[in-house]
């Protein structure tokens, strides 16, 4: 009795009260610092790539900078040509950048850079790479930077710019109030310039704020003169054993290895996935449905970095030695069992009232059949057409074949993704309302005429969400990549070359990059870029999953 | 007669053949799943199976077993046991779940139970869901550069100023690890929790706030207690990727050979700035980085065979929790 006027009192439910309130806060606290903490995390990632935008400043630093501190790079007589003694076009005046692999040139025209298109500087002559904005070249002088490709030009007016060779940038300029500029001498670290000149032998110190010069949007995606190259081209290398290397960073091949990965396993994983959530979705009693999707699911269960291995070392070496087997597996599977369905369907047409589960048995037996006459048809065919050894036969015409290629990693890729695009799909189906297709069968369609004109037209949404689903997670797989791609960063589409993705590529690089270099920000970059894509992916996938929802929901 | 007259019909033997490739497919995939399961245990088992044919075979095949259970790595990884990787494995993974499952069930209960269902909310929650898909690989370098170079290195500043330059927490660790899983895996646990409670049944609630409880205390005392196995299957999921996931975790303090483990008997026992071994790493690191010409093949199915084991059960008490789950409920919502 206590117990029950303790229960009303007062005191009990204003303690109650401030209890429910506490929890409440507590708990809204806690979701709102979940989601704070998310969107932060990605405007973070964002803002860590922000610097690789800031643009280049030259700052008088004359009061500020401690003289006798600074160390400045003896100024050696510049001899017009160092390495090629007999070449020709370089005139007075031009300029070694650091490397001693290309030469900056003042002309009538402006300032050109010229670069060697290989060590081997005899057979290849210096080429012309690119002009810079600059139309003031009478008394122009120029003085390269040590530890990068950036120069400064500067001329007795006091004028002072400060380029950049590989982006062929005009980072900053600045008008010194020096008059007349004399000599430029640039420090060490080459992070300072030492103006003097005028009537008294003033001195001006000018600060370079110049840290990610050598990156700009156009190199990202547009093909590209480096030095000991003889065109442009899409090169992603940003790391060598020489100090004189210049970084390259193109997302081409990184993008286009990708797109490549995610559309070979795609091509596997659609009709197969597709396929098989119909036929679970529309045909299987729900008894055996019970089982069978959980057990395919069980794939998505798999940790990729197995999946990755598997394709690397065990299938890798099988395929190539089995080319033209797995070709044919792949391609000739298919046609083979609709040829055996198409000729044996009388035999089965009195099989109709049996349970699936039998009938799946005899499916069964006859996929093992045609997967073995498939494979025999293939190494027949490798004999007779293409002398025993495909890949030989491939390379004769001028056809790269890779060990590590977009073939295995479709495989794997492909099963990797299949359980995903599988389950979504299913899903679709089996929400498809019941009337729809009983509505359908009852006037007179068969079947499969209610599945394919009924029936997928409905989830048709739900599908195409499921495949969304299925290309981001390809997009963003990396172990299997990783292990089975050869990581190579070509630019090729095809089936038989290597690749390297985006995330196998941060996989790779990402512990190495040193922090705040351009490198690092460019390796973060690509991992903005790579979750908007995803995540765009997703939401869109994510909608229309909702509005299918949301349509059926009143069936 | 009539039925003889319906499938006689081209229309239905075309019907058939579709109808036939589509068991064939979905064949196809249990084929693929079966083969290799079949392939990971014949392999991974062979490895323990014991060389000669002696009396005891069974024996020694189970000490093998144990030895590689718990024995530590010899040779550059290259024989030995799994020992360290595993129990990183499991370490990481705890901790990772007691950052997670607080975290996740507030946000699932605030999402679905306080918060007002109105558009934001369905935005928030797609936004939620579809971290899930985010690659786990933009997740270690969010990781790399605000665990480990930001919170680790400001940690070092203010407590760890007399050790520098010789970073404590500003370099990869154990506790950058299990904070990247928690990040990655806190859309499973949300997901899962969110269901969960959207299947407890509406007239559980009215009955509660019917008999005068406040809302808190609906949610205590019947509401929560009744999500618990689908909280369970969330954190059961999570903890299932987060064991086979590599990728984000060599950025964030997963490494090949770790000297010390990162419980043990010196103050303060679980040392969090600690490298440590993971279970999928060691494959990846054994099946990829070993020196050409070293075999280590057999011994590299004999550790994926342990991790696939780890996660398959973990997805299968998931599996089974939630189908127990989902026929339970199915029940009330029949008799309402």
């Amino acid at each position: 009795m206590s117990n029950q006027r303790y229960a009303i009192s007062p005191s009990y439910q204003r303690y109650r009260r401030i209890k429910d309130l506490l929890f409440r806060q507590f708990v809204r606290l806690a979701a709102i610092s979940v989601v704070l903490a998310l969107v932060s995390l990605f405007v973070f990632l964002f803002w860590e790539t922000l610097p690789l935008f800031r643009t280049a400043t030259l700052v008088d630093q004359t009061d500020k900078v401690q003289t006798h501190d600074v160390i400045l790079l003896p100024r050696l007589e510049q001899t017009p040509v160092k390495l090629n003694q007999d070449y020709p076009l370089v005139s007075d005046g031009s300029v070694w950048l650091h490397g001693d692999r290309s030469i900056i040139e003042p002309r009538e025209v402006g300032l050109i850079q010229w670069i060697m298109a290989s060590t081997n500087t005899t057979e290849f002559p210096m080429i012309l790479a690119r002009p810079f904005n600059h139309f003031h070249v009478e008394n122009v002088s120029l003085l390269a930077l040590p530890g990068s490709k950036a120069f400064i030009s500067y001329d007795p007016t006091g004028l002072i710019t400060l380029y950049h060779a590989t982006t062929g940038r005009v980072l900053a300029s600045i008008q010194s109030h020096i008059y007349p500029l004399k000599e430029i001498e640039v420090s060490v670290l080459g992070d300072l310039l030492k103006l003097t000149g005028g009537e008294s032998n003033q001195t001006q110190w000018l600060q370079i704020d110049a840290p990610h010069a050598e990156f700009s949007w156009s190199i990202l995606w547009r093909p590209w003169l480096y030095e000991g190259h003889q065109q442009p081209d899409f090169i992603w290398q940003t790391t060598a054993n020489t100090d004189i290397f210049e970084p390259k960073f193109s997302f081409v091949p990184l993008s286009i290895g990708t797109f490549k990965a995610a559309f070979y396993a795609l091509l596997f994983a659609i009709p197969l996935a597709i396929l098989a959530a119909i036929y679970t979705a529309c045909f299987l009693p729900e008894s055996a449905r019970a089982w069978i999707k959980p057990a395919v699911e069980l794939a998505e269960a798999f940790p990729t970095v197995v999946l990755g291995f598997i394709a690397g070392m065990l299938l890798a070496p099988l395929i190539e030695m089995h080319l033209a087997m797995v070709l044919s597996l792949l391609i000739l599977t298919p046609l083979i069992l609709m040829l055996f369905y198409t000729l044996l369907h009388r035999l089965f047409m009195h099989l109709k009232g049996q349970s699936p589960t039998s009938s799946l048995l005899l499916m069964l037996m006859l996929l093992l059949l045609t997967l073995l006459i498939s494979s025999g048809l293939g190494q027949q065919i490798e004999v007779f057409f293409f002398q025993g050894d495909l890949v030989e036969w491939l390379n004769q015409r001028g056809i790269d074949y890779r060990q590590r290629n977009g073939l295995v990693i479709g495989l794997v890729m492909g099963f990797a993704i299949m359980p995903v695009i599988f389950s979504l799909a299913e899903d679709a189906l089996i929400s498809v309302p019941e009337s729809l297709r009983q509505g359908a069968m009852a006037l007179g369609a068969s079947p499969w005429q209610a599945v394919v004109k009924v029936m997928l037209p409905t989830a048709a949404a739900g599908i195409f969400a499921a495949i969304m689903i299925g290309f981001g997670r390809a997009l963003g797989e990396t172990m299997i990549l990783l292990m089975a791609s050869g990581n190579s960063p070509v630019s090729d589409f095809s089936l038989f070359e290597g690749m390297r993705s985006l995330a196998a590529n941060l996989a790779i690089e990402a512990p190495e990059a040193m922090q705040g270099s351009t490198h690092y920000r460019v390796l973060i970059l690509s991992a903005t870029l790579l979750f908007m894509l995803t995540f765009l992916m997703n939401t869109l996938a994510a909608l229309v999953r909702e509005n299918l929802y949301h349509r059926y929901r009143r069936y | 007669m009539l039925k003889n007259l319906v499938v006689k019909k081209p229309q239905a033997t075309q019907d058939q053949r579709w109808l036939w490739l589509s068991g064939s497919m979905l064949l196809i995939c249990l084929l693929l799943v079966a083969a290799l399961l079949f392939l990971i245990g014949v392999k991974g088992l062979s490895y323990f199976w014991p060389s000669e044919h002696t009396e005891g075979v069974w024996k020694s095949f189970f000490q093998n077993i144990g030895f590689f259970l718990t024995q530590a790595p010899m040779d550059h990884n290259q024989s030995g046991g799994i020992f360290p990787a595993l129990f990183g494995t499991v370490t990481m993974v705890l901790l990772m779940t007691l950052f997670v499952t607080p975290v996740g069930v507030l946000s699932a209960v605030y999402l679905s139970e306080f918060a007002t269902q109105n558009s934001f909310t369905r935005l928030l929650r797609i936004a939620i869901y579809n971290l899930a898909g985010v690659p786990s690989i933009v997740f270690g370098v969010f990781g790399l550069i605000f665990f480990v170079y930001i919170l680790g290195g400001s940690i070092d500043q203010l407590f760890f100023s007399d050790s520098l330059p010789t970073p404590t927490y500003g370099t990869p660790g154990l506790i950058w690890v299990s904070l990247t899983l928690a990040l990655l895996t806190l859309p499973v646990v949300i997901v899962a929790t969110e269901e969960g409670l959207s299947r407890i049944p509406e007239n559980y609630r009215s009955g509660c706030l019917a008999l005068g409880a406040t809302q808190s205390e609906m949610l205590w005392k019947v509401v929560l207690p009744l999500t618990t196995p689908a909280m369970l299957t969330g954190v059961i999921l999570a903890i299932a990727r987060a064991a086979g996931e590599v990728a984000p975790l060599m950025l964030v303090g997963v490494v090949r050979s770790a000297p010390e483990l990162p419980i043990d008997s010196t103050f303060p026992f679980l040392h969090l700035d600690r490298n440590v071994m993971h279970l999928g790493y060691h494959i990846f690191d054994l099946g990829m980085q070993s020196p050409v010409g070293s075999d280590v093949m057999p011994i590299v199915f004999a550790a994926s065979l342990v991790l696939i084991t780890l996660v398959l059960m973990l997805n299968l008490t998931a599996i089974i929790i939630r189908q127990g789950l989902r026929r339970r409920f199915h029940q009330y919502s029949q008799q309402q």
